[in-house]
């Protein structure tokens, strides 16, 4: 199952996205919105997704 | 069959337009308009020889719709909702075809008789927009297009592609479906499609989608709404292909298709093959996906700064400006990651993520072992097995 948790940079702020398959890290995604991958992410969030929060 | 000997070509106003010494040398006199002499090929890797993700087949299940890149750079496996059949895609390097190296296959590797109505499998690449401004499209001055390809396949019979006018979307898939035929068994045969240009369509100056082009093995009859030889609408996404009956390689175990020399050129005459050199051809690939592999120990990815005690970050420049800010995968071994930093080596223990960057670079960040905070080193493999960094800018 693909899942997504956010990725904070080490002054806390917002960064990434990490891509999960079955709980194990695959892709790190950046927040562009011409990037294919963080596309697919926007649509899984409108599906009403929520990704795990960063650290 | 008659000869023309002259010594020059006039304008009616006595210019010379083309000159022939005696040696048999021609000279043209101001700008040749018409098919350029280079870059006339809108395809990438259309030889097929980038495949920076490897060269050995990948099998693929069939059924989650989408694009499947894992051997030749720019052209990858376009499949979904079926049900059990699957294939494998490779480069080939040993294609019997002159001038030819390479070659894309494809290899039925489970069967399925026949698709559901909405299955499909074959094989696409992808044209970015603003690369396709020179045709016009959308206009009335929309351009011709010829493509032309060699093609190979185990299975004789009519086969089928397209173009779709991705722009155009949400409100139209505009498409533009043409059959052609294989006539003999695993023998290489060339084929060539004129394409009128589209002066509907929309296409816009942008990073984005211009166009992608299909070739399709296996198609359910979902698609088939279409008419052969003229831009479709494809409102409502029923119009990919015509009804012609077209082979379904996924019935025949083993069935195999190859393909190399893809090539997309202005006007209605297709050009021999546009031999582009590797390290430009690599280059151009390079826009959309980028890998720094290392298959021995120490394989430098580059420079790094030890963030805190337990974090290291580096930045990676990219070789050529990337079609958008990329994601990063990586090998999936955190160990096989390491800094060398103050004479002392510091293993990952987390893989690696993207911390910021742009279509130019990328920059890092990755838990190791604990050092000392502060010290700059290099970020570099540390084992012989294969270990990499690959950034992708795809479609």
């Amino acid at each position: 199952m693909i899942t997504y948790k956010k990725f904070n940079d080490d002054e806390g702020n917002w960064c990434s996205i990490i891509k999960k398959d079955s709980g194990t890290q695959v892709m790190s995604i950046p927040l562009d919105p011409a990037n294919t991958d963080y596309q697919e992410y926007l649509a899984w969030l409108a599906e009403g997704n929520e990704p795990e929060e960063a650290e | 069959m008659s000869t023309l000997k002259v010594n020059s070509i006039q304008h009616s106003n006595g210019t010379d337009a083309l000159t022939i010494d005696s040696a048999g040398n021609t000279s043209f006199n101001g700008v040749v308009t018409g098919t350029p002499l280079s870059f006339r090929n809108i395809i990438i890797n259309g030889d097929m020889r980038i495949a920076q993700r490897g060269t050995t087949p990948t099998t693929y299940s069939l059924s989650s719709p989408g694009f499947r890149y894992d051997d030749v750079d720019r052209f990858c496996v376009n499949a979904g909702n079926v049900a059990t059949g699957q294939v494998s895609s490779e480069q080939i390097s040993s294609t019997g075809l002159d001038g030819f190296p390479t070659a894309k296959r494809i290899t039925v590797t489970t069967t399925e008789a026949s698709p559901a109505t909405n299955g499909y499998m074959g094989f696409v690449t992808v044209l970015e927009a603003q690369m396709l401004q020179h045709l016009k499209w959308g206009t009335s001055n929309a351009e011709t297009l010829t493509l032309s390809f060699w093609v190979r396949s185990s299975i004789t019979g009519t086969f089928g592609g397209n173009i779709i006018g991705t722009d155009s979307r949400p409100s139209e898939n505009r498409t533009y479906p043409y059959n052609y035929t294989i006539s003999s068994a695993n023998t290489w045969e060339k084929k060539t499609i004129t394409i009128t240009g589209d002066i509907a369509g929309t296409m816009n100056n942008d990073t984005g989608q211009g166009f992608e082009m299909d070739w399709y093995l296996y198609l359910g009859s979902d698609y088939q709404n279409g008419i052969e030889n003229t831009w479709n609408s494809n409102s409502l996404g029923n119009s990919y292909h015509d009804n012609t009956p077209k082979i379904k390689l996924l019935a025949t175990s083993g069935a195999t298709f190859d393909i190399t020399g893809v090539q997309l050129e202005v006007g209605d005459t297709a050009t021999p093959f546009e031999h582009v050199p590797y390290d430009m051809n690599l280059a151009r690939c390079q826009r959309y996906y980028y890998s720094i592999v290392g298959t021995a120990q120490n394989t430098p990815f580059g420079m790094a700064m030890a963030n805190s005690t337990t974090q290291i970050q580096s930045v990676i420049p990219f070789p050529v400006e990337m079609r958008a800010t990329p994601s990063l995968s990586t090998s999936s071994t955190a160990s096989d990651f390491r800094v060398r930093m103050g004479g002392t080596n510091r293993d990952g223990t987390a893989l690696p993520v993207f911390l910021m960057g742009t279509p130019t670079s990328a920059y890092i960040t990755q838990e190791m072992s604990s050092g000392t905070t502060g010290q700059a080193g290099v970020y570099r493999t540390s084992y012989g097995t294969e270990t990499y960094l690959a950034f992708s800018a795809e479609f």
